[in-house]
């Protein structure tokens, strides 16, 4: 026997069939590498749908997500029902079929379309557990699961809304048919958006992987494409771009999802061929983007990854040498406080993630920024706002956890020689280079744009440093009271330890307390309206006096004064005393 | 202060009632590796915590390198300690992880990147120093916590579980550098499971099994102990076995979830 021929008893049954049967196996084989098995992929999506419930039930960030855009959500929908009802109203009364309606279909198609390309170039995509399903199914399997999970997520925005328009068009128009183009233009929309959004992702994904440059910038990209869309949002020149984009969406393909939505709506006189056509090419459609997906999707996955080092650099590694450490250098005397000052700034630069969890007061500059686009003027508070900002979110984003931020390097540091104080001016150094000068500069900035004084300006700049530096101190001491060891997800690989509730809490209510004692202590009028508010607040009938509120601002302020060096002679102590049990 | 590197007295330690390590008494001469064994969850990461002053005793004394367990500012001068998953930052490059440990040990950059390159060039690193911890293998990322904790030259060094996830060549070169450590009267407490290791370096082998130390020779002795075959696992399974035989009653009545023990259990067998 050849020294190369398979032994006998390894022989599939296949390859000892008869040549016709062979081809047929064979003719079976490439068109399951193709098509997807919709028994195979319905399994995999159940099981993708199954642990992301369990992923967001377990994730006490992301519950509170979902509630909050649950009832921002609920408000939508019932605003969608109230449009709706009008606009059935008006047709039933003979009024024109508004326009904008096929707009907004369309524009809900293109959003998701492009939602769905995005989450399929992200880490959503990736095969989990080493690609081990592709040693299990076909590719194509694989993909056809991603799909319908992907459907399946996103169809928690398009049906609600469908049936929600469709409930408020048969409330005004008196017949309950509008539900009918209402739900189908809901599916048909969301699967086409993820039948043709998920091959662009998948083929983006491939480039960015076979890219080292690309590789590089997929934060920085991410990073300016979602500045760009708040810029447009609150300069109000998304209209503008929605304008510009109408005659798309007005025309066919696009605007057969308006027409699907509205076919069945009594006297909406839209044309059903448009929606009779979409109908009839949906399934042709979905099922080409799910076959092109797989050679997209293997593109995507079967990528060796560029790395910075490939090519014929053969030069061995020297000491780094980083700027922030020549920084550092010239701050930080012990070499201690310099390692974990440095160690800090570069996870936080390479994993920003963290930042994530002082997000959120940044909606409300929203409104300001848009307010003063608007109006052209900045309201005199703005500054200030932006120093109790900053000085908040340089606490929390770091040191509001100095032990939990350590992770599995926490055995490391406690049997280090280097001392609890090291750890606390390590954290606050970080904190304070990165938050002083972005803090100082906003706040002069808006202050400029204020028209305040030159000395109020100094003012913002003297109190940006100092609310920062008090602020993370502050911090370090109440997080090494509270922390947190447990990581969140913030998406399917990508982890995060935020600090303890209760830390976040009790800072975050220990700095708007102090906010509000400097304006009892320097406002007139938030003294009046402090003494009215705590006199309606406070039990027992008790009337504070203007005098009184002002009282109470200094004693705050001064509280505040003690509570900085108490906190950092606490987490210096706690953090040297610390024993993992 | 004792003549001993590692001396412990009755060193308990108790999760909520449940012991997880009972009465250790033991004593390991400064320049000799002591190989501590024990089924997964017997208490040996207890045991090393407790001597590095990670964990409290809940009774006991002992002192590491004459420094009692209670002074941690003295006691972490003079110790090195490598736990069961390695202590990195994935987002730092090994040389990055390595100058933060020795920058927390107080040496000055210059010093430290000498010392760094020469050790990341000893464990086949230095050619993957400028890389992200988190792009390493398992082998690597272990290499890194190795050199970590003995880079700042400490009289004992407590190592858990140094050569699992390594390859032959990497496991030999750990086994070689513990061997020069020794003759650098430096101390090793070498807890591992790979029993050829421990009977290749160990001058003192300890048992730990439900938290007891069970038994304590030098490794001929306890193989020669072994009533089937005169080898090091053999005498190891019978001694635990004696062991596991004689609590069999006992363990039937513990809840598995208990306290330290079960963390234990999940650390090691992740």
């Amino acid at each position: 026997m050849p020294e190369n021929s398979p032994p006998a008893t390894d022989r599939s049954p296949s390859t000892t069939r008869s040549g016709a049967g062979s081809q047929g196996a064979t003719a079976n084989g490439r068109f399951r590498d193709i098509v997807p098995s919709p028994r195979s992929s319905w399994e995999i999506a159940r099981i993708d749908l199954i642990r992301g419930y369990r992923w967001v039930r377990n994730q006490d960030l992301w519950l509170a997500f979902t509630v909050v855009v649950g009832f921002i959500g609920a408000f939508l929908l019932w605003e969608t029902f109230d449009a709706a009802r009008n606009v059935g109203t008006q047709l039933t009364a003979g009024g024109p079929t508004p326009t904008w309606l096929v707009t907004a279909t369309g524009i809900l198609w293109l959003f998701l379309t492009i939602l769905l390309a995005g989450d399929g170039v992200s880490s959503n995509t990736d095969l989990d557990n080493d690609g081990q399903y592709l040693t299990i199914r076909p590719a194509a399997d694989v993909v056809g699961g991603m799909l319908i999970a992907a459907a399946s997520k996103f169809s928690v925005y398009t049906i609600p809304l469908g049936l929600v328009a469709g409930a408020g068009l048969a409330a005004g128009s008196g017949s309950p048919l509008p539900l009918v183009g209402m739900l189908a233009a809901a599916v048909v929309v969301v699967v086409s958006a993820a039948a043709i959004g998920y091959p662009i992702g998948f083929t983006i994904k491939g480039v960015i992987r076979r890219s080292r440059n690309l590789g590089r910038l997929t934060t920085v990209v991410g990073v300016v494409l979602g500045l760009a869309y708040v810029t447009l949002s609150v300069t109000g020149e998304l209209l503008t771009v929605v304008e510009r984009l109408e005659p798309v969406l007005q025309a066919p393909p696009v605007a057969w999802f308006g027409h699907l939505a509205l076919a069945t709506t009594p006297d909406a006189s839209i044309d059903p061929t448009g929606a009779l056509l979409l109908l009839g090419l949906s399934p042709l459609a979905v099922s080409g983007g799910t076959v092109l997906s797989v050679p997209a999707a293997r593109y995507a996955w079967l990528a060796d990854t560029a790395h910075a080092n490939d090519g014929d650099d053969e030069e061995l590694p020297t000491a780094p040498d980083r700027r922030v450490d020549a920084v550092l250098g010239a701050v930080c005397r012990a070499p201690a406080t310099r390692g974990i000052a440095s160690t800090t700034l570069l996870r936080a630069v390479r994993s920003p993630l963290q930042f994530v969890f002082v997000a959120p007061p940044l909606l409300a500059a929203i409104s300001f920024v848009e307010g003063a686009v608007t109006s052209g003027t900045v309201p005199w508070y703005v500054p200030w706002f932006v120093v109790w900002y900053g000085a908040w979110a340089a606490g929390a984003v770091i040191p509001l956890n100095p032990l939990g931020n350590q992770g599995a390097t926490l055995p490391a540091l406690l049997t280090a020689p280097a001392r609890g104080r090291h750890v606390v001016h390590g954290h606050v150094t970080a904190a304070t280079l990165v938050g002083a000068p972005l803090t100082a500069g906003t706040a002069i900035g808006a202050g400029y744009l204020a028209g305040s004084s030159e000395a109020v300006l100094v003012a913002l700049g003297i109190a940006s440093v100092a609310a920062v530096v008090g602020s993370a101190t502050l911090a370090t001491g109440i997080g090494s009271l509270f922390p947190r060891f447990e990581a969140v997800s913030l998406d399917a690989s990508r982890q995060a330890v935020p600090p303890s509730k209760r830390a976040y809490s009790l800072f975050s209510i220990c700095l708007s307390l102090i906010v509000v004692a400097v304006a009892f202590a320097s406002d007139e009028t938030a003294r009046v309206a402090g003494s009215v508010l705590l006199s309606q607040w406070l039990p027992f009938g008790i009337d504070p006096s203007i005098d009184a509120v002002t009282a109470l601002g200094w004693v705050v302020l001064v509280g505040a004064g003690l509570a900085i060096p108490l906190a950092y002679r606490t987490a210096a102590r706690r953090i040297e005393a610390y024993r993992v049990d | 202060m004792t003549d001993f590197a590692i001396a412990a007295d009755g060193l308990t330690k108790r999760y909520g009632g449940e012991p997880a390590v009972e009465d250790l008494s033991l004593s390991v001469p400064p320049g000799t590796v002591y190989g501590f064994l024990g089924p997964n969850g017997a208490g040996k990461t207890t045991t090393m915590r407790m001597l590095v002053t990670l964990t409290e005793p809940t009774a006991g004394t002992a002192e590491v390198a004459g420094v009692p367990i209670t002074d941690r500012s003295r006691l972490t001068q003079r110790i090195g300690y490598l736990p069961a998953d390695p202590p990195v930052f994935d987002e730092l490059t090994a040389w990055e992880q390595l100058r933060h440990v020795a920058r927390l040990h107080g040496i000055p950059d210059e010093r430290a990147d000498e010392r760094i390159e020469a050790l990341l060039d000893r464990f086949d690193l230095l050619a993957d120093a400028d890389r992200p911890i988190a792009s390493y293998s398992t082998g690597m990322t272990r290499k890194v916590g190795i050199i970590a904790a003995l880079f700042h030259d400490p009289d004992v060094v407590l190592l858990d579980e140094p050569t699992s996830g390594l390859d032959p060549r990497a496991a030999r070169t750990v086994r070689d550098t513990i061997a020069d450590l020794v003759t650098q009267e430096m101390t090793v407490f070498l807890s591992t499971h790979i029993l050829p290791a421990v009977d290749e370096l160990a001058d003192t082998v300890g048992v730990i099994d439900d938290g007891t130390l069970v038994a304590e020779a030098p490794p001929a002795e306890l193989k020669a102990r072994a009533n089937e075959s005169p080898d090091l696992e053999t005498a190891f399974l019978e001694i635990t076995d004696e062991r596991d035989a004689k609590g069999a009653e006992r363990a039937d009545g513990r809840t598995p979830e208990t306290g330290g023990r079960e963390a234990e259990r999940s650390s090691k067998n992740a």
